[in-house]
């Protein structure tokens, strides 16, 4: 099963994520911004750190990067899974491929610690322990979106995590969330600072782990 | 040319060093000879109060960073400070701090993977104290590079002048590590990064000097842009590997000019430089502001003629500014042109070797001797005065701002003595930085000893073996002989206990002038440490763990009295060090090593800021684990060399056996939920309320 681990001029948490997702039996190539053919990759990853410095606001300019039409027309054809995570959900926030958006934690600075997460039983991470301890790591981690999106998003069991002890003021704890169809995910925590053997724990190899059986059971 | 007071302040020298300038040239010097003469000769630069100091006593390779090696992986690091531009712009002068340092280790052909800061302030949640947290974090968590230790100390006599010391550590391939020395006439220098502009002139020389409330130093400060930082550390990785790159360097102090000469210098080369090739960020600027600007993000590299073309091709992949301002000549002459004519014309080796202002000094210090006891049969409150002391009580509100796991090779986060990195198989690395102005201010000579103790001590709890030093001396002003005396006396000190724990000194930086509105510093020397882990599984907790271990002291049971935070707070602080036997220190030190290695010890805590009674808190505040401990030691004196360790019982015969030869007490066990020491029974939740002072509230 091939990934592609997007690289966008300031992104930071490439090689890591490379790592963990080989851990767990991927074949990963990095695809540069400016490169556009991803249709060959069965998951693509926009991987965390401050594309583009996350000046103006995280994710706002990177959406505008090339490889970004690829990225929807991967989207709307089908063509896999699309995850984002930290910078990577915001830049998918930013690009309109998942509901919602990104503000300032409520305690108004970065926050980097590891936070327990209920994993929602959901058809992406039905087989995973119900609750992972993973660590966030960013200023903008608040989710918000307007009430009714919100209940569209509980009722179809697009939230794929929850916060225990919501560290930055999401909207019902939101950490995780997935768009109607279902290829498009993006996550807050970083699973790939908790997948290596020398890590606190290895609960985010099980988060790719699930993720690499859910893409398994889409192309079937 | 009349030489007035007011010419001689312009260009930041005395009558002194113009006269030798003159007899150097056999003639004046012109206006851009004379502002070049500025930089380079500031303290900042040329060491002069330093120099001389520093080579009898270290054997520092004249490179961007220091290097010690595990296997064939080379580990570059440096702690460098930035406490000028902090004084005046807190949170910029923290930031830029982050990125010189980082791009020191880069110039190594290094990935920076790494940072820790040592930061003194007067007081916590103080103005300058988040604004400098804040420009730590914007910057580094920016550019991806973890930071991962430190500490913050407390001290009012940094009310003017806060210490700011980051040291940052990379990683780099045998045959990828670059030299900052030039060699080939006719090969090119080349500017890498950012545009130039206005920003930071003068940064050399303003950081040579005491700050003048009544000038405004803020133009002094520059600038960072950690978005571009970020590329210039991919695009060097990737400009590291070609062959035809032969030196690199960062622009740091005096910019395009240090840099430049200094890469020639080393090699025995001469230069030609070429201002009208510098991409500019505002148009009206003079060639010798060209020259001395500190904008930030730039690097220099030397590169072999005809080879450029790849250089460029990956500055422009990560659209970065790319130029070819000068030229590697034979000899020993460096030239400045401008608009197409030459503006100055100097012997090379004069440029970068500032006079020798160091003088002969030392000064013999009074130590104690009489055995410290704790007269008081209770200890809770001054154990509670202590653990919320803010030097000694948590600081997780601090690193929690911090990324301390981008990079995913965070092996042990901040919060213990030493934080760990992976590194490759069963390895990894240990890392440390430290100061303690208490004692270096009692007896620098021994009180930085005392600190290097400390600094190791954390490496080796962690499971490491000390490898390499690293130190940024922070001092007030040289030109007075007590300062000059403390800083002699430091050199010594650190020089001598180096040589007895056989680890080199492999770089650092020397910061003068803290002082300001008749407030100086006590003399900081801070010291970092690399230490190689063997097996990252073999590193034993920070806390205590099990019901029925026993808990050790390992190292000296009565020590005399010293400059302990004890007596901090009254600042009655102690005037004598305890006499201190340093072989015995460096005895324990290896000991405590081995038993880790053999797996003997399951936690441990190096006994520093509190002394045991607060060593042991802090294991019990972190698993809320409780102790019974019964000891006639005195709870909260100060001595190098101590660790408070936990043992199981079946463990018990070898790790005794094992320190037949160094002093050891069995303190008590692991058990229940209280604290109790000599049968005073104190709640866990009080210790914890109180080193958890500083946590935001949930």
């Amino acid at each position: 099963m091939k990934a592609a681990v997007i690289i966008f001029p300031g992104t930071n948490c490439d090689r890591e994520t490379r790592k963990a997702l080989e851990l767990s039996g991927f074949q990963v190539d990095y695809v540069w911004h400016e490169w556009d053919s991803i249709n060959k990759y069965n998951l693509v990853v926009l991987p965390g750190g401050f594309s583009y410095g996350d000046y103006l606001r995280p994710g706002a300019i990177a959406r505008f990067s090339p490889v970004m039409k690829s990225v929807e027309k991967y989207t709307i054809e089908k063509q896999g899974i699309i995850l984002g995570i930290c910078n990577g959900f915001q830049i998918l926030l930013e690009a309109g491929l998942l509901p919602g958006a990104m503000m300032k934690n409520d305690v108004g600075h970065f926050i980097c610690k590891t936070v327990k997460l209920n994993v929602e039983p959901t058809k992406v991470f039905y087989k995973t322990k119900r609750e992972v301890e993973l660590y966030i790591a960013h200023s903008d981690g608040k989710y918000v979106a307007d009430p009714k999106t919100v209940e569209e998003l509980e009722k179809n069991g697009q939230i794929l995590m929850k916060y225990v002890d919501n560290p930055n003021g999401s909207v019902h704890s939101i950490a995780s969330i997935a768009n109607v169809t279902f290829n498009v995910i993006g996550m807050m925590p970083h699973p790939e600072r908790s997948s290596m053997k020398y890590h606190k724990n290895l609960d985010g190899l099980e988060i790719f782990n699930a993720l690499k059986e859910y893409i398994h059971a889409c192309d079937r | 040319m009349r030489v007035t007071d007011e010419f001689l302040r312009k260009f930041s020298m005395n009558l002194h060093e113009y006269e030798i300038i003159v007899e150097g040239l056999s003639r004046e010097p012109n206006e851009t000879e004379l502002y070049i003469f500025s930089a380079m000769w500031s303290e900042h630069c040329g060491y002069k109060h330093s120099r001389r100091l520093l080579k009898e006593y270290f054997k520092i390779a004249d490179e961007n960073a220091g290097l010690v090696w595990i296997d064939n992986l080379g580990i570059a690091f440096k702690v460098e400070s930035h406490n000028h531009p902090c004084a005046v712009e807190p949170f910029q002068g923290a930031a830029t701090g982050v990125g010189g340092i980082i791009r020191d280790v880069i110039a190594m052909g290094a990935r920076p993977i790494a940072l820790l800061d040592s930061l003194h302030f007067a007081e916590p949640l103080s103005y300058t104290y988040e604004e400098v947290i804040s420009g730590i974090s914007t910057y580094g968590n920016s550019i991806g590079v973890p930071t991962i230790g430190g500490e913050v100390r407390f001290d009012p006599r940094y009310s003017k002048n806060p210490l700011v010391n980051v040291m940052a550590v990379g990683v780099v391939k045998r045959e990828e590590l670059r030299s900052a020395r030039a060699r080939g006439g006719g090969n090119v220098v080349v500017l890498i990064g950012a545009k130039t502009g206005k920003d930071g002139l003068h940064g050399a020389s303003f950081a040579s000097r005491q700050i003048d409330k009544n000038l405004n130093d803020r133009p002094s400060v520059q600038v960072g842009d950690p978005f571009t930082e970020k590329r210039l550390i991919e695009a060097m990785l990737e400009i590291v590997k070609l062959k035809s790159v032969i030196a690199v360097q960062d622009m740091g102090a005096a910019g395009i000019l240090s840099s430049t000469t200094e890469m020639a210098e080393r090699g025995g080369f001469g230069l030609d430089l070429y201002l009208d090739r510098v991409p500019l960020r505002e148009n009206d600027m003079e060639p010798w502001e060209i020259l001395l600007s500190e904008s930030q993000e730039r690097m220099a590299l030397v590169v072999e003629k005809g080879a450029t073309a790849d250089v460029k091709a990956i500055a422009n992949k990560w659209d970065l500014e790319f130029a070819e301002i000068g030229t590697i000549t034979a000899g020993d002459l460096f030239r400045v042109f401008a608009n197409g004519k030459m503006i100055a014309s100097l012997p090379l080796s004069l440029v970068v070797k500032a006079p020798d202002f160091s003088r002969e000094i030392s000064s013999v210090y009074e130590s104690s001797k009489e055995i410290s006891k704790w007269t008081d049969h209770k200890i809770e409150g001054t154990l509670v005065n202590l653990l919320s002391d803010p030097t000694i009580a948590s600081k997780r509100s601090v690193y929690e701002k911090y990324d301390y796991t981008v990079g995913g090779l965070t092996v042990r986060e901040p919060g213990a003595d030493a934080a760990v990195l992976y590194l490759e198989d069963k390895k990894g690395i240990s890392l440390s930085l430290n100061g303690n102005a208490r004692y270096t201010e009692v007896n620098p000579r021994e009180g930085i000893k005392a600190v290097l103790m400390e600094v190791c001590s954390n490496v080796i709890t962690a499971g490491g073996e000390p490898l390499g030093v690293t130190d940024c001396m922070n001092f007030g002003n040289p030109e007075r002989e007590e300062i000059a005396t403390q800083f002699y006396e430091s050199v010594r000190g650190l020089s001598e206990g180096c040589e007895l724990l056989g680890i080199p000194v492999t770089g650092g930086n020397v910061s003068f002038y803290n002082e300001s509105e008749g407030v100086q510093i006590p003399p900081t020397p801070v010291i970092g440490v690399v230490g190689e882990v063997e097996d990252i599984q073999k590193i034993p907790f920070p806390y205590f763990k099990f019901d029925g271990d026993f808990v050790y002291l390992i190292g000296k049971h009565y020590v005399a009295r010293n400059g302990a935070s004890l007596y901090s707070k009254d600042h009655k602080n102690h005037k004598a060090f305890p006499e201190v036997d340093w072989n015995e220190c460096a005895k324990v030190l290896d000991k405590v090593h081995k038993l880790i290695k053999e797996g003997l010890i399951l936690s441990i805590h190096d006994v520093s800021d509190g002394g045991i009674a607060v060593s042991c808190a802090e294991m019990v505040i972190q698993s809320m684990k409780g102790v019974r401990i019964s000891t006639d030691c005195h709870p909260f004196e100060e001595y190098p060399a101590r660790f408070i360790a936990e043992v199981q019982v079946d463990k018990i015969e070898k790790f005794e056996k094992m320190l037949e030869d160094i002093e050891f007490t069995r303190l008590g066990t692991v058990e229940g939920n209280d604290f109790v020491w000599n049968n005073e029974v104190i709640d866990l939740s009080i210790l914890k309320n109180a080193f958890e002072i500083f946590e935001e509230p949930k």
